[in-house]
């Protein structure tokens, strides 16, 4: 999956992350965990381990090093596991704010490998580049849809009365629970 | 499905209170492997990496040995004149080499009488390209006479080179990817300056005139 840059970009680092959350939820405690309040601790390593294996000299060493590469499979597993037992707990406005920075991230990103005119990653080539960057500006589309409606969603659910739900979202519990004075009791809606 | 019930946090406020420095030294901890991969933010790809890596300047240039037009071979970090502005290429490349080497000429242009009494240009090949292909591209250029394009005379050079501060990648599809970079060299065989395939024409004869 590393022979060109979109694969690289757009199927192997996700697919590794997502492996990693997939192990996560099914590896979750049910309680949440001391060292990871508010799930920051789990977020940031994520996000500083996705940050990591962006630059694109850490994507050149991963295409040229086996060791850097089987680095990167352990590192993204763990932050794909680190991140699952990390939403459940992150407060909304938490996780809406890293959505929308994520998205961002992506589109920015799509900028950057399409219009910048010399070569970032070694290994690839200027013409992979500016394709990763396409595939990029493409998929961010459905993502922010994606968001939206995921965003939209969790506020129906956290209508006041919400307590812990079905799907583990004790964020959603506290605060419904935070809300419940300030708000109208009202039928809970799905 | 799990169903969360809870921390820690209200069966021990103090340990939770340590608890809650974790992220803080996650945070920390991802700082520092980052500042230390990119050389403290300033070096985000393998070519900038490779630059920094290579020492700050003025810094010893390693040897490198080209076969001049005349078929001889000769140090492009000594002789004459007392400066030389150097880059590397190869000659099938297919984009990034023929942009380069097109600004060299407006460079030229822009050091004026520098080139060639102080100053020479030479663009030098680490491919393995003729010296019989490399004067057909000189004289395609028009024959400028303070800029000499050579192919190595190293037959795997990629080391001297990296020491030198450029990187040269080698794909298994034939391409080469390598640093733009032009390097001046002056009489002791130092690296005195470093400019980028960003810099223009214009604003690297001023900094060579500044230098020589």
């Amino acid at each position: 999956m590393i022979g060109t840059q979109p694969r690289f970009v757009v199927l192997h680092i996700p697919a590794w992350l997502a492996l990693g959350y997939l192990a996560g939820l099914r590896l979750r405690t049910t309680r949440a965990m001391p060292w990871n309040p508010l799930g920051l601790s789990g977020l940031v390593f994520c996000l500083g381990s996705l940050s990591f294996w962006m630059i694109p000299r850490s994507v050149d060493c991963a295409v040229l090093s086996p060791w850097a590469d089987q680095l990167l499979h352990a590192n993204l597993l763990a932050a794909g596991v680190a991140l699952a037992s990390s939403v459940p707990v992150m407060p909304f406005v938490l996780r809406a704010a890293v959505s929308i920075y994520g998205a961002s991230m992506i589109f920015s990103l799509g900028a950057l490998y399409t219009h910048y005119s010399a070569l970032l990653c070694g290994t690839f080539t200027l013409a992979q580049q500016k394709q990763t960057g396409r595939l990029l500006y493409i998929l961010s589309v459905p993502i922010v849809i994606a968001l939206l409606a995921s965003g939209l969603r969790t506020l129906a659910r956290q209508r006041p009365g919400t307590v812990a739900n079905e799907t583990g979202d004790a964020a959603g519990a506290q605060a419904g629970q935070r809300d419940a004075p300030l708000a109208e009791n009202g039928p809970r809606q799905r | 499905m799990d169903v969360l019930v809870g921390s820690d946090r209200s069966a021990n406020p103090s340990r939770q209170a340590l608890w809650n420095l974790v992220p803080l030294l996650v945070g920390f901890g991802v700082v520092a492997i980052l500042g230390w991969w990119t050389h403290g933010l300033n070096a985000f790809t393998s070519y900038s990496a490779t630059l920094i890596e290579a020492g700050p300047l003025p810094r010893r240039a390693p040897p490198l040995r080209f076969i001049d037009t005349t078929g001889e071979i000769v140090d492009a970090t000594r002789g004459e004149p007392p400066y030389r502005l150097v880059q590397f290429f190869y000659a099938r490349c297919p984009d990034a080499c023929p942009l380069a080497m097109g600004r060299i000429p407006r460079i030229e242009a822009a050091l004026g009488d520098l080139v060639p009494t102080r100053v020479r240009i030479l663009s030098l090949s680490f491919d393995h390209d003729s010296p019989e292909l490399l004067r057909e591209m000189w004289i395609a250029h028009g024959r400028p006479a303070g800029w000499t394009i050579a192919p190595l005379a190293d037959s795997h050079p990629e080391e001297s080179l990296r020491r030198l501060g450029v990187l040269v990648i080698r794909r298994d599809d034939g391409l080469i990817n390598h640093s733009l970079d032009l390097f001046l060299l002056d009489s002791e065989g130092r690296v005195r300056a470093v400019f980028s395939p960003d810099d223009t024409a214009a604003a690297i004869a001023s900094a060579i005139a500044g230098l020589v």
